[in-house]
């Protein structure tokens, strides 16, 4: 399916680098190195890994809040960053919307949910007349299940749950159409009883309005429940890509392995870790050119200490940059491609 | 008393025949408020036996982090303790003076907090903070008590040399470490840990989860322990308290309280999460919100949001805390009408 589906919105190579400290101390972070993504309209995409490892920094690259080193990010087949002018960065925005994690401060106390939803429809053309605008942000407050709309779009944030201050973000995501939601670990502060609410919520705009979506957490259980592919990420690269299930079942890259290996699961109560947990995530600032997780790896060569290992393709729709994986006889035809 | 505390008591101890550690009886805890008063904990009962994890759960602002503030009594204005006991081997906690209070803490109750850089003071070494915390309560030497902090800290996978570093020049993980060390200076009978793993990420998190088993199964010390995540709770508890909206609506093994809960809420909250094993199905999470504990509802507090609530009943009477299994109550009407548990 993927093979003839066209990516709408892709990451090609996608680097970023931040300096930090001054004159004397100045330091290179390497928070995200050659990281290629493809969104397919319909289709969730999660992206996986622990603080630190640089998925916050590709969402928002996608979402033009950052300015990549290097890297191209393709939009329906155009290099959107070759035009910075203010009129591409709102056609862009029209399109791609973000959803933060923070509902509390996503909204402006001052104003009520009816102001939050009436200025992307304004700003963006998509409503002239008040009575147009009425009607779409009622439309938009029933789209996200806030009922009944009248009593919703009267109210202030603070006057709402942390689950319908969400809504509110996603309805005034869904203002403009877009056909891309990046969302950043939306669910992660809200709880638990309310969390499975907003995620079938974005699974039904997935469904039913072929929105494409790029899902970040550190929560992989949900990755498993929203997703339908999951990548993983670990200090800046992105080690494997599977689908959802194939990925939680049979993770291939050895620091997936350690990450499943745990997460919590009640249904099979403690044990010890099946992999043994050694060291800790390196700095960013002083990665070397091997794989990141190598110092931590039990399998890890020689090479992995020198070399970033290239993707190896281990189906259709999944791939690892691992070496353990380099030689196996399907990745042949793959990486001749 | 009423016939609710009967009910409780009788039907815990017909379950076992072992003295509980801790046992709190009827606490009701509230904040008065500029909006009112909270009542933030009502009327809530349960012990913790020793060599046991007794795992805290329920919602933000459901009042589990209050009653581990109450049971220590360091809880400051706007709370108040306004009815019920707090016993700990049957001394009366909230009988204790402040220097009873000074030297139970510590030696047989000690407490992790979520955020270790907050525990920890940012200016003192991590060895400084060990050695007075052991000096406060035992006539030791700086050298004897630098000693014992140098084995707890190789007790918790702290190398020795780190003694002399400062908070932040250790990782969070290690900082928690550090604090899980604290804690266990004294070999208390009790730890507290109020989302002790929250702020790190879930490989640390399983690191330090192994260290504290490692640590119970050596030492056989009982855990209070505080999560809002399931799926730990679950996996790392021996029994759960289900809080909702200040209330315990459920009690039980936790094996039990997963794959055979009781309360209404308990089953809609143990189907609100996805996990990495079993099959996939929809989960629903729970329609509405927790109340406001400023005007809570009427009856069963979670009647609002219950979907089994029975007419006449859940919203006019509150339900109380009910055997239906070994160790395993819950507070619910309809486990009147069905008979007690299957």
């Amino acid at each position: 399916m993927n093979g003839e589906a066209q990516p709408i919105l892709e990451a090609r190579n996608l680097t970023k680098h931040f300096t930090t400290g001054g004159a004397f101390s100045r330091a290179v972070v390497r928070a995200v190195q050659q990281a290629n993504i493809r969104l397919y309209p319909g289709r969730v995409t999660a992206l996986v890994g622990e603080s630190g490892s640089g998925k916050s920094t590709i969402i928002r690259m996608l979402a033009r809040l950052y300015k990549p080193t290097s890297g191209e990010i393709i939009f329906q087949g155009e290099n959107i960053l070759a035009d910075t002018s203010r009129r591409a960065l709102l056609r862009y925005r029209s399109r791609v919307q973000m959803i933060f994690q923070d509902p509390f401060s996503s909204l402006n106390p001052v104003h009520r949910v009816f102001y939050h939803l009436e200025r992307p429809l304004r700003l963006h053309n998509k409503a002239r007349t008040r009575k147009e605008v009425e009607e779409q942000v009622h439309a938009l407050l029933h789209r996200v299940n806030l009922t009944p709309t009248a009593e919703f779009a009267n109210k202030y944030p603070h006057q709402l749950s942390g689950g319908q201050r969400q809504r509110v973000a996603i309805a005034r995501a869904l203002a403009v159409e877009p056909l891309v939601i990046l969302a950043d670990e939306p669910v992660s502060m809200l709880d638990v009883s309310i969390r499975m609410g907003v995620l079938n919520l974005m699974a039904s705009l997935r469904d039913e309005q072929n929105i494409a979506f790029l899902y970040v957490t550190h929560d992989i259980a949900s990755a498993r429940y929203f997703a339908d592919e999951t990548m993983v990420m670990y200090a800046g690269h992105i080690v494997e890509k599977a689908d959802s299930e194939t990925l939680i079942q049979q993770p291939k890259h050895p620091y997936t392995q350690l990450l499943l290996s745990a997460v919590p699961d009640p249904a099979r109560g403690l044990r010890t870790a099946d992999v043994e947990i050694v060291g800790e995530i390196p700095s960013l600032t002083q990665v070397g050119t091997g794989c990141p997780f190598a110092p931590r790896c039990r399998h890890a060569m020689d090479q992995c200490h020198r070399l970033m290992p290239p993707v190896t393709h281990l189906s259709e729709t999944s791939w690892t940059r691992c070496f353990l994986y380099e030689t196996a006889p399907e990745s042949a035809a793959a990486s001749a491609r | 008393m009423s016939a609710a505390t009967q009910t409780y008591t009788q039907a815990a101890s017909a379950a076992t025949d072992e003295q509980p550690l801790l046992t709190v009886r009827n606490l009701s805890v509230e904040y008065r408020t500029r909006r009112g008063i909270i009542k933030a904990v009502n009327d809530v009962s349960f012990e913790i036996y020793p060599n046991e994890v007794f795992g805290l759960a329920g919602e933000s602002g459901c009042g589990k982090s209050t009653i581990a503030l109450a049971v220590t009594r360091i809880h400051k204005p706007p709370a108040y303790i306004t009815g019920g006991e707090i016993r700990f081997k049957g001394i009366d906690i909230l009988a204790m003076s402040d220097e009873e209070l000074r030297a139970f803490r510590w030696e047989h109750l000690s407490i992790v907090f979520q955020s270790a850089m907050n525990a920890l003071n940012p200016v003192l070494t991590i060895g400084t903070q060990i050695t007075d915390a052991i000096q406060a309560h035992l006539p030791m030497t700086k050298k004897e008590a630098r000693q014992r902090g140098i084995e707890l800290l190789n007790t918790v996978g702290i190398e020795p040399r780190r003694i002399d570093s400062y908070p932040h020049q250790l990782s969070g993980g290690m900082r928690q470490r550090a604090v899980i060390a604290i804690a266990l200076a004294l070999n208390p009978q009790l730890i507290i840990m109020d989302e002790p793993t929250t702020a790190l990420d879930v490989v640390v998190q399983k690191q330090i989860i192994e260290e504290i088993h490692d640590l119970r199964e050596r030492f056989g010390f009982s855990i209070m322990f505080i999560t809002h995540d399931l799926s730990l709770l679950v996996e790392f508890s021996n029994r759960i308290g289900i809080m909702y909206a200040g209330e315990m609506v459920e009690v039980g093994p936790s094996r039990d309280i997963f794959n055979r809960p009781q309360h209404p809420y308990t089953e809609r909250l143990m189907n609100s999460f996805p996990t990495i094993s079993g099959p996939r199905t929809v989960l629903k999470g729970i329609a509405g919100s927790p109340p406001d504990l400023a005007d809570p509802p009427t009856g069963c507090r979670f009647h609002p949001r219950c979907e089994v609530a029975l007419a006449g009943i859940c919203a006019e009477t509150r339900p109380v805390l009910q055997a239906i299994g070994p160790r395993h109550l819950a507070a619910c009407h309809l486990i009147d009408s069905r008979g007690g548990a299957q």
